[in-house]
């Protein structure tokens, strides 16, 4: 019996993915202590596309290669064993107990197709990957949506618990309490643009389980699709012996439709390499093994939709290329990338949107885009200050980044980066506008010598009467855009400071001052 | 569970309600904690703007009359000790960013029942008069405590 191993190890490396996820979280040191973004690493579609879309061969890492290697071997055992979208797949299709004998729809073919897309898109610096890559799917989703529901239920929950105060109860939730807020609730509720759109995607992708078993995996995911090109020749192979009846119970099971019997051909790039077929074989006639040869099914794509899919991979790069934004003077203005980000073009051509910088983020202040930075950077990460600042001792954000979009700073460097200009609305601003005092944005600003500075003047009220007041000034050459003014200033709504990423460092073409 | 407790009853003359830390209240004796240290407004932070510590909300707004709300939370709070740490005070850039430069070692560490009082050493520690701060003024005034330091005894210890 394999079944019972093979979900055991499924669950180790699920329960694996989730405490690195957990991992991913500052803990008071600039330094999370372990390898959270491991998965991502592990992932060779990211590291081919990014390697593609960049021209770099840096993000090619080493345990990518180790996966290649693994499938070219033994198939696709990291779909079957080892993703833990394709187990919560898994588990979402537990929910539904009966199920038609209905034979899988021949769709297979859409995953290599969206495969295709996304490779001939990087190969025209085009990185669209993210948006279906099953990690980078995953984290985003967990990280922007599932996480801060289940904070925001579970806090509630325990609310209700001791606003009631029923006694006995209380001293056993309050002990539980604790215990979550230890080791799994986040240290602030967090809150995400788009939380509703990533969830409902997401939630959405898990109930297709409920048409067919891991509906994703079969037909949409790319980084499937790339495991089963490379495992059409894999040494593992599946055989069917004589004592087959033809009974169909291993084409039943396999959720993968790639079983078939004596008469139909397995489908060695479709086979998970669960071996559910072995297991629920009556006569015992279904083996996995290294030895003899053993019947394949081609894997036809139809040459049309090959050609059509890479066509309109080479197409999406002109295509997100003729919006004004990527103009220097034409861009967001409220585009405020995470410190250490690469030049917008470079930055666009590595994020894969796995949302790891937001999930780190201290103040909550990284934000996914929608169409901030056109449709090729949605859900790449901005920073909003009425949201979160950026904290000037933080680097977390370049140390989870995947794929060096983000690069990962010294805090020298850090404090000498600047993401965008804080300017003052003097419309609105309390000392200038309506002669009351407030000088918040210059108490906070973090910069050795503080680059807002309060000018003394005496103003007149209403009734005459001279006020003296403090009127803050930004020293351009000194701010480095880091927002806490904005998160902060007191004028609730609409703040009188405010940044914008005229200035970043990261853009020769959108400096202000002169050098 | 809240972190909050909403202080209905400052009821100061510039406060008169604010949500603030119920640990400050459920505590049997409070004793106040705070570092020296230079701010924009209120020149300098010592023990009664360190109550901002425990505000909630949105406290950037008591700068609009940042004196008479210390006055108000000082009095409200009423802790049994204040412990002024002085070991290093930061004396520029403050209260947050500053360098290592702006920071003079002191090694001091003052105690008082009466937080006007304590205040109005701290200023000397910067080289001012207690009467400088508009805090310390309206505490005084208010008789929240004295700021008359000649008239207070002031033991001195050296370990």
């Amino acid at each position: 019996m394999i079944t019972p191993i093979r979900r055991m190890t499924q669950g180790l490396f699920l329960l694996l993915f989730f405490w690195l996820f957990l991992q991913t979280e500052a803990k008071g040191a600039n330094d999370l202590g372990y390898p959270v973004k491991i998965f991502l690493e592990l992932d060779p579609l990211l590291a081919i596309t990014t390697a593609l879309a960049s021209r770099s061969l840096q993000q090619i890492t080493f345990l990518a290669l180790l996966l290649l290697a693994v499938t070219i071997l033994l198939g696709r055992v990291f779909c079957g064993w080892i993703c833990p979208l394709g187990t919560l797949n898994n588990l979402s299709g537990a929910l539904r107990k009966t199920r038609s004998k209905r034979p899988p729809q021949n769709i297979f073919a859409l995953k290599y197709l969206i495969l295709l897309f996304a490779l001939a898109s990087a190969c025209v610096t085009v990185q669209l990957t993210g948006i279906m890559d099953p990690l980078s799917l995953l984290i985003r989703s967990l990280s922007i949506a599932v996480y801060p529901l289940v904070n925001l239920s579970v806090t509630a929950l325990f609310d209700t618990v001791y606003s009631w105060h029923p006694p006995l109860i209380l001293n056993a939730s309050e002990y539980i309490y604790g215990f979550l807020k230890r080791f799994f609730l986040a240290f602030q509720q967090p809150h995400f643009h788009q939380a509703a759109m990533t969830g409902l995607l997401f939630f959405g992708i898990l109930s297709l389980n409920l048409l067919e078993k891991r509906f994703w995996c079969k037909y949409l995911c790319p980084l499937g699709a790339l495991l089963g090109l490379c495992s059409r020749h894999a040494l593992l192979r599946r055989s069917v012996s004589e004592g087959c009846n033809q009974c169909g119970n291993c084409t039943d099971a396999c959720p993968g439709g790639a079983a078939g019997d004596t008469e139909q051909p397995w489908k060695p790039s479709e086979c998970l390499a669960c071996m559910s077929c072995d297991d629920s074989c009556p006569q015992g006639a279904v083996h996995f093994g290294f030895a003899g040869k053993t019947p394949r099914a081609s894997l036809d794509l139809g040459k049309r939709r090959v050609l059509g899919s890479i066509l309109g991979g080479f197409v999406a790069a002109p295509l997100m290329k003729l919006s004004p934004l990527s103009r220097a003077g034409a861009a967001d203005p409220l585009l405020i990338r995470p410190p250490g980000s690469l030049p917008e073009k470079a930055f666009l051509r590595r994020c894969v949107k796995c949302g790891e910088c937001m999930k780190v983020c201290l103040t909550g202040g990284l934000q996914p885009t929608l169409l901030e930075a056109g449709i090729e950077g949605i859900w790449s990460p901005i920073l909003v200050p009425r949201i979160g600042y950026c904290e000037y001792r933080c680097t977390l954000c370049g140390q989870v980044c995947p794929t060096g979009a983000i690069r990962n700073l010294n805090l020298k460097e850090k404090a000498e980066t600047r993401i965008g200009l804080a300017m003052i609305d003097r419309g609105r601003c309390l000392p200038y506008a309506h002669a009351i005092p407030c000088i918040v944005c210059q108490e906070v600003c973090p910069t050795p010598t503080k680059a807002i500075w309060l000018r003394e003047v005496r103003e007149r009220n209403r009734e005459g009467k001279e006020v003296a007041l403090k009127q803050p000034l930004v020293d351009l050459e000194l701010c480095i855009g880091c927002g806490i003014c904005e998160t902060r200033c007191p004028i609730i709504g609409r703040p009188a400071i405010t940044v914008t990423s005229v200035g970043e460092s990261r853009s020769p073409d959108r400096q202000l001052l002169l050098p | 569970m809240g972190p909050y407790f909403i202080g209905g009853g400052i009821n100061g003359i510039s406060l008169k309600s604010w949500p603030l830390y119920t640990e400050v209240f459920e505590a049997d004796k409070v004793i106040n904690v705070p570092i020296a240290k230079t701010h924009g407004l209120s020149t300098l932070t010592l023990g009664m703007k360190n109550w901002m510590g425990v505000m909630g909300g949105w406290r950037g707004r008591i700068h609009q009359r940042i004196d008479e709300s210390l006055v108000d939370l000082a009095m409200f709070i009423k802790p049994v000790l204040t412990v002024l740490d002085a070991v290093r005070i930061l004396t520029a850039n403050g209260p947050q960013g500053g360098r290592l430069t702006d920071v003079k070692v002191l090694n001091t560490i003052v105690a008082s029942q009466d937080q006007v009082a304590l205040d109005a050493f701290g200023a000397t520690l910067f080289g001012l008069k207690g009467s400088d701060l508009g805090y310390v003024l309206k505490g005084h005034e208010r008789g929240l405590g004295s700021m008359d330091l000649p008239r207070i005894s002031i033991k001195r210890l050296n370990l």
